[in-house]
């Protein structure tokens, strides 16, 4: 009798090539028979298949089942349940939205002024800006003589198809370990899921067979057959896939008949490559360090090529066909992805403009680089770690190039999914000790296996359990399985010699199993010095606070181990009594419950009174909102998502202590949770706001002409982290200035806008090396430009007294010289204060 | 000469306390007493009382935009500028006053 699981299709995207690669790689490990059936259509596809599994056009919230059939239907159940509940939802995580990179609805009035007319509209896919030469991609012609050949020998045929195949999977898969990031990764192995495809594999088969084709053309005419699956989808999402079986074909039938048509220039200086459609292969066999940016004619905003320019930075634009058509190799262009636009003719005016611009990119990555790299210390000098949770030795170096001040959390479940037996001591030293070369003296808190009934490791065998979450799991099945723990335990002891390891132990509840863990490190440490490799000082052991009951304990255990973390996800869950993937009951499930809150306070309280490091490392460590409360909690580290770790540094920045542990003591206070929710506004925590002056804010300006000036002005405000939208701040200023010229004469000018875009409350000051032309009342030339900017929803009229004052000082003639004249920033920023009585602002 | 004036622009964020700085400036070299109330982002400020009015042989209106309690000044010998005339020459508005 079958066994059926029926889910509703949980990604957005529908199943694509990626997202069934990690379908497959679960299916195929099973004997027994699987396919994936689509509700919606009826199609029924063998789930062991990408190919066919794409062709079932399975769309987000389709009803779906998964119907297996097998001796060893069971296992593949359990594993399959498991598996599309827990990571499936995860594999196609959408991409992050682009930020300021929205279509225009309007040029900004600089760049209009500039003098640019000849230029394309692209959807931006990939923000920044790309400048260089035109290298014209076209597409693949096939082979000569490839419609000419002629079959004799089948099983000749076959063989030479299988060969290739076989050869080509191999390649890429040997491609996948040096790949330049995650995303490419992905898109190799997608690829060799595809190659490897039964359904492929199948179609060549039988066009050489029944219709006496040749290696090449059967391979030929599998490949048109799955594209025109793929084009007839109507998602546009799958029919992105067909460059994916493009790609894979071309290299076949390179590989059988020599060289195809495709051309891949060579490109020797900054590049920017336009073509019709680009193949992943294609855009990987460019020299990238030369490729600055890419416009594509007919790629969708998802295909695989976008994704891998996206993860490489590279400036990318799609939806513009007519640039494949009207551009000239040579020709040199811009891209800006940012605003949506391939400018193909290049004035002095527009030329200027991308070199602000450029600057202006170069000064915010600097700038945010900057951010990163500088520990979390709030205003008033609270300096809390943060630190990144991983899974796996390559994430180590990139969260520290994020900013990770240490590592909260390493799951090695990861290592022991996925595969026909536990890795070996060896095989874990090696990425332990990877992981902590990566780390550079950071520290890395290792929590050993922990693992349960909901994960499917089909060589441990765990017993079915009616509820694994209240099970055998984490520490609990040590004991039966000390063999497995032992090896993991000597790895991580030979690779403390590397760096700061520590040892975290995972679903404790009571002190006898610390204790018992305790004597584990212990004889692996007695093992080792027998075998001749003693460990002198041994990692750091501590507890991870994940059960109610642990949480109680900590006295005890702090007298037995050196740190606690706290998993707020599983805390909670358990705490509060609600499985968060119970849709009945998941509103339930929340880290502003007051008493989830008084939980945490406990912990902290009681960790510290016994002087002993207490850190966190759930979801609720990369939520913003969380943040003050969590400072105020007094959490030694905060451990989250490498990708996390900037956004929150920056706000750590604006945050205080004082005002955190004020806010923490009200939500103690709270009864409800609304009422929690309620004190967490945007501005919780953060009394003091920017001043109306600095230093960044008085510019030395390049500018040649009114709109420059104003660009310079309103770029200089985004740089200060004032205004997220600069060009909208610009219009702002430049709506007013229509009213009329806000130059004054003396050569001053004193724009002025009130706007919603902008974030504090601003005076700019700009010193033009020349002056610009600005209607100005005397009709003379303006060299220095003061610019007031006022929040739309500010109410408080102490700013505005602050401009009135400033408008009637430029009225004098000593103010105004020493504005225009003193040459040393700190001596003007120290006398516009002392002017407007700024002292102590 | 006792002179009373009424400043207001468009934003009222810069020429409206511009032209008022300009009017008492330019007053006190030409040896009038002047009182400017101006009309800006921050509302009414130095509010023109009865008495000032009363008192007041001249009236400036240095405005791009209505003046708030213009019948205040009902009956009173007055003259109308562009904020930017006040802002750009000053002496001529007060010529103008004659």
């Amino acid at each position: 009798m079958p066994l059926e699981h029926a889910f509703i299709f949980p990604l957005p995207n529908g199943l694509h090539a990626r997202p069934a690669s990690h379908l497959e790689a679960l299916t195929s490990r099973f004997v027994s028979n699987i396919t994936l059936t689509n509700q919606r259509t009826g199609a029924v596809a063998n789930a062991k298949s990408v190919l066919a599994m794409i062709g079932a056009d399975l769309r987000h919230h389709d009803p779906s089942i998964i119907t297996i059939d097998g001796p060893d239907e069971r296992a593949a159940l359990a594993a399959l349940v498991a598996y599309l509940r827990d990571e499936f939802p995860t594999v196609d995580e959408p991409l992050p939205p682009l930020p300021g990179a929205t279509a225009m609805l309007a040029l900004p009035r600089s760049l209009k002024a500039a003098g640019l007319k000849d230029y394309f509209h692209g959807t931006p896919v990939t923000g920044g800006i790309g400048w260089g030469q035109v290298a014209i991609v076209g597409g693949i012609t096939l082979p000569a003589g490839l419609e000419a050949q002629r079959a004799t020998d089948p099983a000749a045929e076959q063989h030479r198809a299988t060969q290739a195949i076989s050869a080509l999977a191999a390649a890429t898969e040997a491609r996948i370990p040096t790949a330049r990031n995650a995303s490419e990764a992905a898109v190799l192995k997608a690829h060799v899921s595809l190659i490897h495809d039964p359904a492929f594999l199948e179609k060549v088969a039988a066009l050489i067979v029944t219709d006496k084709r040749t290696a090449a053309q059967a391979i030929l005419g599998a490949s048109g057959f799955f594209i025109a699956t793929l084009q007839a989808s109507q998602s546009a999402y799958l029919r992105e896939r067909v460059l994916d079986i493009q790609d894979i074909c071309t290299q076949l039938l390179e590989a059988l008949c020599g060289k195809c048509g495709s051309t891949t220039p060579q490109i020797t200086g900054p590049t920017v490559c336009v073509a019709d459609h680009l193949t992943p292969g294609q855009l990987l066999a460019l020299d990238l360090r030369h490729l600055k940016g890419l416009v594509l004619g007919h790629a969708g905003t998802t295909s695989h090529t976008v994704i891998l320019a996206r993860s490489m930075g590279i400036p990318t634009l799609v939806g513009a066909p007519e640039a494949f058509v009207l551009l000239q190799p040579g020709q040199e262009v811009i891209v800006d992805a940012n605003l949506g636009l391939l400018v193909a003719a290049i004035p002095e005016g527009v030329r200027r403009y991308y070199q602000f611009e450029q600057r202006k990119l170069a000064a915010l990555h600097q700038r945010l680089t900057a951010a990163r790299q500088k520990p979390a210390v709030t205003r008033d000098g609270h300096r809390v770690e943060v630190g990144a949770n991983i899974a796996s030795a390559p994430e180590a170096a990139v969260a520290v190039e994020s900013g990770a001040e240490g590592f909260g959390i390493f799951r090695t479940e990861m290592l022991f999914m996925d595969r026909a037996a536990a890795p070996t001591e060896e095989e874990q030293f090696q990425i332990y000790s990877r992981t902590a070369q990566a780390a550079a003296g950071r520290s890395v808190i290792i929590r050993l296996l922990d693992i349960g009934g909901d994960k499917p490791v089909p060589y441990l065998n765990f017993p079915a359990e009616p509820n694994p979450f209240l099970g055998y799991r984490g520490v609990r099945f040590y004991a039966d399985f000390a063999p497995l723990i032992h090896a993991q335990l000597r790895a991580i002891l030979r690779a403390s010699q590397f760096g700061p390891l520590k040892i975290m132990i995972p679903m404790v509840t009571c002190l006898e199993e610390v204790q018992r863990v305790k004597a584990m490190v212990a004889t692996a440490q007695q093992e080792l010095a027998a075998a001749g490799q003693p460990i002198e000082t041994l990692p750091p052991l501590g507890v991870m606070i994940e059960t109610p009951a642990a949480a109680f304990l900590i006295p005890e255990f702090a007298r037995e181990i050196a740190f606690f973390s706290v998993g707020t996800n599983d805390l909670a869950q358990y705490f509060l009594a609600v499985d968060r993937d119970n849709g009945k009951v998941a509103h339930l499930y929340t880290w502003t419950h007051p008493a989830f809150l008084r939980l945490l306070k406990k912990i902290t309280t009681d960790a510290h009174a016994a002087e002993k490091w207490v850190g966190l490392c759930g979801e609720m460590g990369g939520n913003p909102a969380a943040l003050p409360l969590l400072i105020g909690l007094g959490f030694d580290e905060i451990s989250m998502a490498a990708p996390r770790i900037g956004g929150i540094k920056d706000a750590v920045h604006a945050l205080h202590l004082a005002d955190c542990a004020a806010l923490l003591e009200q939500a103690l206070q709270c009864a409800t949770r609304s009422q929690v929710e309620t004190l967490l506004a945007p501005s919780a925590g953060r009394s003091g706001t920017l001043p109306l002056l600095a230093t960044d804010l008085l510019l030395a300006g390049a500018a040649q002409t009114k709109e420059e000036a104003i660009k310079e002005l309103a770029d200089a405000v985004f740089l200060a982290g004032r205004a997220p939208q600069p060009h909208l701040l610009e219009e702002a200023i430049w709506l007013r200035e229509e009213t009329y010229s806000t130059g004054f004469g003396y050569g001053f000018a004193m724009p002025h806008c009130k706007t919603e875009h902008l974030d504090a409350n601003t005076i700019a000051i700009s010193r033009l090396a020349q002056g610009v032309v600005w209607g100005a009342l005397d009709g003379n030339p303006v060299d220095v430009v003061i610019l007031l900017a006022l929040r739309a929803k500010d109410h408080g009229k102490e700013h505005m007294r602050i401009f009135a004052q400033l408008s009637r000082l430029v009225m004098r003639d000593e103010f105004r010289d020493r504005v225009r004249n003193e040459t040393n920033t700190d001596a003007l920023l120290a006398f516009l204060k002392q002017s407007l009585g700024l002292e102590n602002l | 000469m006792k002179i009373v004036a009424v400043t207001a622009c468009p934003t009222g964020i810069a020429h409206t306390y511009m032209a008022a700085e300009q009017l008492e400036k330019t007053a006190k070299i030409l040896g009038h007493t002047i009182k400017v109330e101006t009309q800006g982002a921050m509302g009414i400020e130095n509010e023109l009382t009865k008495a000032d009015i009363q008192a007041a042989e001249g009236v400036i209106f240095a405005v791009d935009i209505d003046v708030e309690g213009r019948e205040r000044f009902n009956g009173r010998k007055s003259i109308q500028v562009p904020v930017q005339e006040a802002i750009k020459n000053p002496k001529a508005v007060f010529a103008k006053l004659g």
